[in-house]
């Protein structure tokens, strides 16, 4: 009895063991299997996703019906970036009213300012529009520069590259794949950057009214000119004596179409389109914010078809 | 306030407050001081300091970020309003696809439930855990279980209240507190600028049992206490359109107190202690119903205006009109859910 008892015993530990091997091993190819990245916003979900292909999972916190300026600091974000191996924001201050919580809640040490897991892309190109004021009455503005990097597919380009590297810091086991990714994409990228221009040849000075001033870097790249914001000054919505206003600037100097993102509502362009009769445009200010933009190339392919088609 | 990490290992925050007292004209309050360790391994994380309970779902919540002018009955009632206190806590966030939270703190005691500040401290330990998640990309939601329990010596209420010995209630003994807590939001497709809607409630549950002694005129009775409380609020905030809010809210309490004299102590008359004491629960559920509107010219100001019809008191129902006005200067820190 005793011996069969022992032996018994000796059994079960081994399946104990056997059993916490076989869990270990899940747990470590778990997380080698793909690393889990965190993006602020869709279009460096739709990078890292380029760049990462089947060795990265990727969520992005926000989507492109949502203004990226005000966000909740949900559960369902902070329980995202407990998990995340790498987070990647634009920065430049344009996450400041909620990422500094989720970082706090999620008690995630890799992701923490300052850690690997920690990229803020927008200190990689250079900001357009650093103001010269700061006060609060000029409305939410933001000290280091604009913060809508995107826009300008150039940047994306620069930023490819730091993500890349940062990738193959994090899983250098797959370093190599992360670099051919990135020559693969950069060439298409470059390709495509090339057909862009050329097709928006007709854009160049353009007079537009824009809602939020959130398309410097577009305007900058296409050589779009902007005559009026919608918003007497960044993140304060137009009231109606802002609009008679713009309204009568525009007579002065008229405008070719009034842009806003798919999160902006669209009252205000409307009411100006109206009035003046030039078109208001909806344009995807990120991956997801049309039918068409459904990745970084949909993105820009999108932009400029809908620029053209509002500007003939 | 001021908050910001202090370097890669540790964040801070500091909220120092003026408040106007009476007898000592304006007095500068450190409301909270506490710092944090960022790097804590396996979803850790800590708090040292001063700081406001993760009890609940309103109590950690700053005022100036609170939808109504006032805390609802049950805190009042329940956390003198909102409970602070100095002490330690630890927390651990699951590596789970729901957002699981949970937490432990040591305090001092020196705020009520325990006690109060003037008086000798107890001390409280607290237990908490909160999950959340989202429906869809328009709907998320929290839900936590809290608990406090109180190691209470003199806590001092009534006629006196903590000077000198004029008259009052003192109790000493046991106090545990529970509370649940729900809240939903509502934004179309996750974009609260325009429209939106929270539903928020909390339940109250609170037993007490131990001595009191009862002071009046050099007259000092003795009294066995046994109290169940209960308590809850339920509100809703609507944003209709953008920088203006409606809200409703409803609040009730209910007592159910055990109240045995040990020691008459002098006094002639029973039926006198019981109801001077306080503590008597005379059949009377304390119920209030408010009503706010408030428009935010910026996300630092708003301008709010409450009615509240107060039936806290038996047969004395109270109209309250409020006009508040809330400013935040300087960098601020960003708000949790």
């Amino acid at each position: 009895m005793g011996r069969m008892s022992f032996r018994g015993d000796a059994m079960k530990r081994t399946g104990m063991l056997a059993l916490s091997g076989t869990l270990l091993l899940a747990l470590t190819t778990g997380a080698h299997a793909a690393i889990e990245v965190f993006t602020c916003e869709p279009e460096w979900a739709a990078l890292v996703e380029e760049l990462g292909g089947g060795h990265v999972n990727t969520r992005s916190a926000t989507t492109a019906q949502q203004d990226v300026h005000h966000i909740q600091a949900r559960p369902s974000l902070i329980a995202g970036l407990r998990r995340a191996d790498l987070l990647v924001c634009t920065g430049a201050g344009l996450e400041e009213g909620w990422l500094p919580v989720l970082q706090r809640r999620a008690n995630n040490p890799l992701v923490q300012v300052g850690a690997l897991g920690y990229l803020e892309v927008a200190e990689y190109v250079p900001l357009l529009d650093r103001p010269t004021r700061l006060d609060r009455s000029e409305g939410d503005i933001h000290p280091g520069g604009n913060p809508h990097v995107q826009l300008d597919p150039r940047n994306i380009g620069h930023i490819a590259k730091v993500v890349t590297e940062r990738l193959a810091v994090i899983d250098p086991a797959h370093g190599d794949d992360y670099r051919t990714r990135f020559a693969d994409f950069s060439r298409r990228w470059d390709e495509a950057i090339a057909q862009w221009q050329e097709r928006a040849r007709p854009l160049r000075g353009v007079a537009v009214v824009v809602h939020h001033n959130a398309w410097v870097y577009l305007e900058h790249w296409l050589g779009l000119e902007v005559v009026g914001t919608l918003e007497p000054k960044p993140g304060i919505p137009p009231s109606s004596s802002d609009l008679s206003r713009l309204l009568s600037q525009l007579e002065q100097r008229p405008a070719s179409m009034v842009i806003r993102s798919a999160y902006q509502p669209a009252r205000a362009s409307e009411w100006l389109s109206q009035r003046t009769g030039m078109p208001a445009v909806l344009l995807p200010s990120t991956v997801g914010g049309t039918e068409a933009a459904q990745d970084l190339f949909g993105l820009f392919d999108d932009i400029i078809g809908r620029l053209l088609e509002a500007s003939t | 306030m001021a908050s910001a990490s202090v370097d890669q290992l540790f964040y801070a925050e500091t909220t120092i407050a003026l408040h106007e007292d009476e007898e000592d004209g304006t007095e500068i309050d450190v409301e909270e001081a506490f710092f944090e360790p960022t790097m804590l391994p396996a979803g850790l994380g800590g708090r040292a300091g001063r700081f406001y309970s993760g009890i609940g779902y309103l109590n950690p919540v700053h005022t100036h970020a609170w939808d109504f002018r006032d805390a609802p009955l049950a805190y009042r009632a329940f956390l003198g309003k909102q409970y602070r206190d100095d002490g330690v806590r630890l927390n651990w966030t699951a590596p789970t696809d729901l957002d699981l939270n949970i937490g432990a703190e040591t305090l001092a005691g020196n705020e009520f439930p325990a006690g109060d500040s003037e008086s000798v401290k107890g001390d409280v330990q607290t237990l908490f855990l909160d999950i959340g998640g989202d429906v869809g990309n328009s709907h998320a939601w929290q839900a936590g279980l809290s608990a406090l329990t109180a190691d209470v010596h003199d806590r001092r209420s009534g006629h006196g209240h903590g000077h000198g010995d004029d008259g009052g209630t003192s109790f000493s003994g046991d106090s545990d507190l529970y509370i649940a807590d729900l809240v939903w939001k509502w934004a179309p497709a996750g974009n609260p600028r325009q429209r939106n809607f929270t539903f928020q409630t909390e339940l109250f549950y609170r037993e007490e049992d131990g001595p009191v002694e009862f002071s009046e005129d050099g007259n000092q009775a003795r009294l066995d206490y046994d109290g169940k409380q209960m308590g809850l609020y339920v509100q809703g905030v609507y944003q209709f359109m953008p920088r203006w809010r409606i809200g409703a809210r409803y609040d009730w309490l209910d007592a159910d107190n055990d109240l045995r004299i040990t020691d008459l102590g002098g006094f002639d008359d029973p039926d006198e202690v019981l109801e001077e004491s306080g503590l008597d629960d005379d059949g009377h559920n304390p119920e209030r119903y408010s009503l706010m509107l408030d428009w935010s010219p910026s996300e630092f100001s708003r301008l709010r205006a409450q009615y509240n019809r107060d039936e806290s008191r038996p047969n004395d129902t109270d109209h309250q009109w409020t006009l508040q006005y809330i400013m935040s200067l300087g960098a601020h820190g960003a708000h949790e859910f």
